[in-house]
């Protein structure tokens, strides 16, 4: 696929190729945002920007690597254009869609969904990030080490503290 | 609540529709869009070439650390040894007569820099560097008087290469005054000669052309103007020694002609020549040569931009850096260093 959209210029392997990240792209980025339509637009945007890099000839090491490096830039480059970022949003309507009966179906576990939305927006971006990207997006520890710039030692730290982390907010109610 | 309850509600979140999995509806939108973005895109633009069809299928067929530490060091020694053993003389010869934008440019300059480097006398490999330049300033002299496609640019190129020379000289006689003021006496002598023939094939060069064309020719017979005004302050600044073998007379006389020949060139300049001049009068030859210097290194400074041989591509996505896979960067281009400002002797090139 990657042969084919970087040397054929095949646009439906490209098709292909965001089919297999677009929903991990989304999730990526949704935990970093503030609302549902800029996760949106920035998914978007992020394979907008693939296919111009895969285009400018540039070696590729890791194309999910890629992608995520791609999301992980333009989130930062959001914010920074952002002056009055609110730190912990509780936007009802997420809650709404998130506690909908559909998806509540799918939530099979004693934990509410939208208490571990909130309780995750609380964690720091960097314990936030790992602990998407390892059990949401299921990657390895390797493979994360990759996109945060870490060894895979220092990756591995990292998801048990976030995940230490997230457990002591869900313990404290008041904070959620 | 445990460790492995927390993780399993994580992974649970995957599919609650709005915060682990995107609308489907929305996914398929943009798809569309994107997919037909693109499309407009490929129609806009043409493929890639053979080549890098060729380097991806190397890089898929082989794993990245062989292709780097083994296949690539391999290759590149084995096209060396080839370049070395079997064709190399072939191919520089054939290289001799290139152009800039030409395929084999590259090798002649190569070639030439690997022959320079491999000079050990630093006043031979000054010597072999004016060789050069006289090369560089027929490439000029050859691309204004030929019809080749792009002419205006690669002239433009070729006085870029030019100018690129004469600094590597100036450089060298520089370095070459610490260490042997006589070789370098020796070199500004042969600069100031072959300056003046450079010039003369350049002014028969490039009549018939367009002002682009020129323009770049002008701009290269600034640059030898500069390159000789230059080459004789070296001689004026070592006046008492032996090497410089011209009496004071015959050395005012060619700092005259300097003015003289600058002055023809530039007659905007007349304010800078007369004083000048009236330094020349005063025996202060240095002080002359200084004012001459602003005003050649002023008309060698307005040397026009180089015009891209081809397109450019852009580099990067925006604003988006990539540390994991790299970037491209930008190398500039050397330019000459003006003359001194005030007094040739107390800076001396």
């Amino acid at each position: 696929m990657l042969y084919q959209a970087r040397v054929r210029r095949d646009p439906e392997a490209f098709g292909k190729i965001y089919d297999a990240y677009v929903s991990r792209i989304y999730r990526f980025i949704y935990f970093k945002m503030q609302s549902k339509e800029e996760a949106e637009d920035l998914t978007s945007e992020t394979f907008a920007r693939l296919w111009k890099y895969l285009q400018e000839g540039k070696p590729v090491k890791h194309l999910g690597a890629l992608t995520y490096q791609i999301a992980r830039n333009l989130v930062s480059d959001h914010y920074r254009g952002q002056t009055d970022r609110m730190i912990l949003s509780t936007d009802a309507i997420r809650e709404e869609e998130a506690t909908e009966p559909n998806a509540a179906a799918a939530f099979d576990t004693s934990i509410d969904a939208a208490t571990l939305e909130r309780s995750l927006r609380l964690l720091k971006d960097e314990y936030r990030e790992a602990l998407v990207l390892r059990y949401l997006d299921e990657l390895s520890p390797k493979e994360i080490a990759v996109i945060l710039g870490k060894n895979s030692g220092a990756t591995r730290v990292l998801i048990h503290r976030a995940l230490q982390a997230l457990r002591v907010v869900m313990r404290t109610p008041s904070k959620i | 609540m445990t460790d492995r309850e927390i993780k399993n509600s994580l992974r649970a979140l995957q599919g609650v529709r709005g915060i682990g999995d995107p609308d489907d509806a929305w996914k398929r939108r943009t798809r569309e869009q994107l997919l037909s973005k693109i499309m407009q895109d490929l129609m806009a633009s043409p493929a890639a070439g053979w080549s890098f069809a060729a380097s991806e299928w190397v890089r898929l067929l082989f794993p990245q650390a062989f292709t780097r530490f083994v296949f690539r060091p391999a290759l590149v020694s084995v096209g060396m040894l080839g370049a070395l053993l079997g064709g190399w003389v072939t191919t520089v010869s054939a290289s001799y007569n290139s152009l800039p934008g030409d395929r084999l440019y590259a090798v002649k300059i190569a070639a030439e820099r690997a022959q320079a480097n491999l000079v050990l006398n630093p006043g031979d490999r000054v010597r072999l560097r004016v060789e050069f330049l006289g090369r560089r300033v027929e490439e000029v002299a050859k691309i204004a008087e030929r019809q080749v496609p792009g002419k205006a640019s690669k002239a433009s190129v070729a006085v870029e290469k030019m100018k690129e020379e004469i600094s590597t000289v100036q450089e060298q006689i520089k370095t070459l005054k610490q260490s042997k003021p006589d070789q370098a006496v020796e070199v500004a002598k042969l600069v100031d000669r072959k300056a003046g023939e450079f010039n003369v094939l350049l002014s028969s060069s490039g009549r018939e052309a367009t002002a682009e064309v020129q323009s770049a020719v002008k701009a290269a017979k600034d640059l030898m103007t500069d390159a000789s005004v230059q080459a004789v302050a070296v001689l004026v600044e070592n006046r008492g020694d032996a090497a410089v073998q011209i009496s004071a007379s015959a050395l005012k006389e060619k700092v005259q002609e300097k003015i003289t020949a600058v002055a023809a060139e530039n007659p905007a300049e007349s304010v800078a020549l007369d004083e000048a001049q009236k330094r020349l009068a005063k025996d202060d030859l240095a002080g002359a040569l200084s004012k001459v210097g602003e005003v050649t290194s002023r008309a060698a400074s307005s040397t026009p931009p180089v015009l891209p041989l081809v397109e450019t591509v852009p580099t990067s996505a925006n604003s988006i850096t990539l540390p994991l896979f790299g970037q491209v960067t930008g190398s500039g281009t050397s330019s000459t260093t003006p003359l001194p400002d005030k007094n040739v002797s107390s800076t001396p090139r």
